[in-house]
């Protein structure tokens, strides 16, 4: 398994180096090779994924927990995005930098020591891994939805400024990328939606009273709030253009500070007893 | 064999004299013919645009071809080779080749990077083949041109931006709303440069293009021209909120577009993007609508300053393209000379090849009482034996060596394996 994670990882960074050299239109006999690579990568990385995910829930144990799982996952939904937004809509240029965010995530789960916790006794295991599973992809959605929020915001300027760097170029049209992103901010919400509904679900059989202050359904309700207050600016007073994409940046920061903070330093919800009781911070370190 | 230019272009003939030289006023068949009269000339062809007039030949003597080739271009027109010599440039094999990709590839136009030359360049070759004036190394020469341009307009980024104001506004519509199919267009007022763009937007395909003149008639004539809508010029605002894109050209004195009228119109597009081009001077749309979030303006200075950067940009790409020509310049010359050799190599493979078949003949007669497998053997082992002895010869052959060109070796191998008493047996 760790094997054909490295094999993985490797395909992703030769992939993601191609893709990136691909956009700025350099060596192009090489980069021919980038989508083969990167679906190659994608392939065995999904097997893999599958793999450590049906061996953690037949031995009783969460499948995703810790940084070193989480960024595994988080880069594997980044990857799938790479090659739908690469081979389905044809956006080389998305797909060429979002493709090393997703092979930077990789590597550190790679890096990072492995550190699973038992699943609580009386958690359906297949219901949390879809709670995970809409949680992982949802932000990836996100993820996308910066990318181009942040694209977009650069070419904005550019066509405000009246000077344009060599890379403007490459950039896809304002239209291209405003679809893009309202789109994924839709389906990112709904994915995020059903996965704190059925996180409420599954927090509720361990912690029946106190889940609802627990701070991390706290902050993924709080960005729910963001995400859906955003889009209603844009459907119900005509938000659009440069502001409307600062939001989704700020937006963005916000959801990484939940994902990353307070998963470090609080208990999950969904967590057994035992388990929330213990000191959370540096506790995957040892 | 020798690769030949001779031309002249706008660089290095004024207008009067390129007027005068111009065979596309003639059809192919009248000077092609006449070309190929020419007894130095083996295979030609003829490139005859508004700003260059060359004609690409092969032939064994270099300084016949020259002549012959000139005189052609002189004498075709009625003109002598003195009055039109101090117009003229001569290149030969490795400059002809590298300017024939440099022509090709638009490094050579007067826009650099203008994509109409090769397609010219493929033209003159094609009608060549039609009249049977090519040979192989013309056919390779001609492949390799139009490869090599494939390859710098793909590797390079010669031909990417607009080198046109009015191509210079439709890109920038194109970076703004992507496909122009479902939009829809505006032109207040006339002139050429808003017919121009106006023309090149319709050639995306637009939705719809409204024409807006103070002469009513003449929004009719210009809508019945481009398939557009004529509109009051009094009520253009009323249908702005229509249009994504905005060309205003007349000759008002003052901003007929100001940044008051916009709220009304960008709430009723509720907030779509819009795109101004400014094309009137003095201007006619008030400059801070630029301010406005989702309002691009671009006046006439905006465009020419693109176009310049455009022009540098495409500058700085050219040397990247020039180290491309000169790197396949030099992949030809060496594909040509196995083109060279594989005549000598032909015939040293028949020679002993032949010799095998004589020993075994006589092996055969001799060795009456031997099995067909044994001779068959020894026809395997001789077979090895010819291609072993002869391996080490042809990889000096095919080995570059500049001290050794192709043709000294060629001779070499004739003289030393006697080739041409061999041929000339074989003949009898």
């Amino acid at each position: 398994v760790l094997l054909v994670s490295l094999i993985a990882i490797l395909l992703y960074g030769a992939g993601s180096a191609l893709l990136l050299l691909e956009v700025l239109k350099r060596f192009p006999k090489v980069t021919r090779y980038a989508t083969l690579f990167l679906v190659t990568g994608f392939g065995l990385d999904t097997l893999e994924l599958i793999a450590s995910f049906s061996h953690a829930l037949m031995t009783g144990r969460v499948p995703v927990t810790g940084p070193a799982d989480y960024y595994s996952v988080f880069g594997w939904v980044c990857m799938a995005i790479v090659v739908l937004v690469r081979l389905q809509f044809r956006l080389p240029a998305i797909a060429g930098f979002f493709a090393p965010v997703g092979f930077a995530l990789s590597s550190l789960s790679f890096l990072l020591p492995d550190s699973r916790e038992p699943l609580a006794e009386n958690l359906p295991g297949y219901l949390f891994a879809v709670h995970i599973a809409m949680v992982f992809v949802s932000l990836g959605i996100f993820c996308l939805a910066f990318l181009a929020a942040l694209i977009y915001l650069l070419e904005h300027r550019q066509l405000k400024m009246k000077r344009f760097g060599r890379i403007f170029a490459i950039f896809p049209p304002l239209d291209v990328l405003d679809r893009l992103t309202v789109r994924a901010l839709v389906l990112g919400v709904i994915l995020l939606t059903a996965a704190i509904l059925t996180g409420i679900y599954l927090a509720h059989s361990q912690w029946p009273k106190s889940w609802v202050y627990n701070p991390k359904f706290l902050f993924s309700v709080a960005t729910w709030v963001w995400y859906v207050l955003i889009l209603s600016l844009r459907y119900f007073a005509g938000w659009r253009g440069g502001r409307f994409f600062a939001l989704i940046v700020v937006a963005f920061c916000f959801l990484i500070v939940t994902f990353l903070g307070v998963t470090a330093f609080f208990p999950s919800p969904t967590a057994p007893r035992h388990v929330a009781n213990l000191p959370r911070v540096g506790s995957w370190r040892s | 064999m020798e690769i030949l230019v001779v031309g002249l272009n706008h660089r290095t003939a004024p207008l009067e004299i390129r007027e005068r030289i111009d065979f596309s006023k003639y059809p192919a068949d009248q000077y092609l013919r006449r070309l190929a009269q020419s007894p130095a000339v083996k295979s030609g062809a003829v490139l005859s645009t508004c700003n260059r007039v060359e004609v690409y030949a092969t032939g064994p003597e270099l300084d016949q071809l020259m002549k012959e080739t000139a005189e052609f271009l002189a004498s075709f027109h009625g003109l002598k080779i003195e009055q039109v010599s101090e117009f003229l440039y001569t290149k030969a094999n490795e400059q002809a080749v590298a300017h024939l990709f440099r022509v090709a590839s638009s490094l050579d136009s007067m826009v650099l990077g203008e994509p109409q030359i090769l397609g010219q360049v493929k033209e003159a070759y094609f009608t060549s083949c039609a009249h049977s004036l090519t040979d192989a190394l013309f056919d390779r020469l001609f492949q390799k041109a139009f490869s090599v341009a494939k390859k710098i307009r793909t590797e390079t980024g010669i031909a990417q931006q607009a080198v046109s104001i009015s191509f210079a506004a439709v890109e920038l519509a194109k970076k703004i709303f992507g496909s122009l199919s479902d939009r829809t267009v505006l032109v207040l007022g006339a002139g050429e440069m808003a017919e121009l763009a106006a023309r090149h937007l319709r050639s995306q395909s637009v939705k719809e293009i409204l024409f807006a003149n103070r002469t009513y008639e003449n929004s009719v004539e210009l809508a019945q021209d481009f398939g557009g809508i004529p509109i009051p010029f009094d009520q253009f605002l009323k249908h702005m909120p229509k249009a994504d894109i905005v060309i205003v050209s007349t000759a008002a004195p003052h901003y007929l577009v100001r940044k008051e009228d916009m709220d009304a119109v960008l709430s009723e597009r509720n907030q779509e993007p819009m795109f101004f081009i400014d094309i009137s001077v003095p201007r006619n749309v008030d400059p801070e609508l630029h301010d406005l979030e989702n309002v691009y303006l671009y006046n006439i200075d905006d465009l020419k300053g693109i176009v310049a950067g455009n022009l540098r940009a495409r500058e700085q790409e050219a040397a990247r393209a020039e180290a491309i020509v000169a790197g396949e310049v030099e992949q030809f010359f060496r594909g040509v000379e196995k083109l060279d050799l594989a005549p000598i190599i032909a015939d040293l493979s028949r020679k002993y090849g032949e010799v095998q078949e004589g020993e075994m003949a006589r092996l055969r007669r001799r060795l009456a009482t031997a099995s067909e497998e044994d001779l068959k053997e020894i026809e395997r082992s001789m077979d090895t034996l010819v291609r072993k002895i002869l391996n080490d010869p042809i990889l000096f052959l095919k080995e570059p060596d500049a001290a050794q060109p192709p043709a000294q070796k060629s001779e070499l191998f004739r003289q030393v394996f006697a080739l041409e008493k061999a041929r000339k047996k074989n003949q009898q």
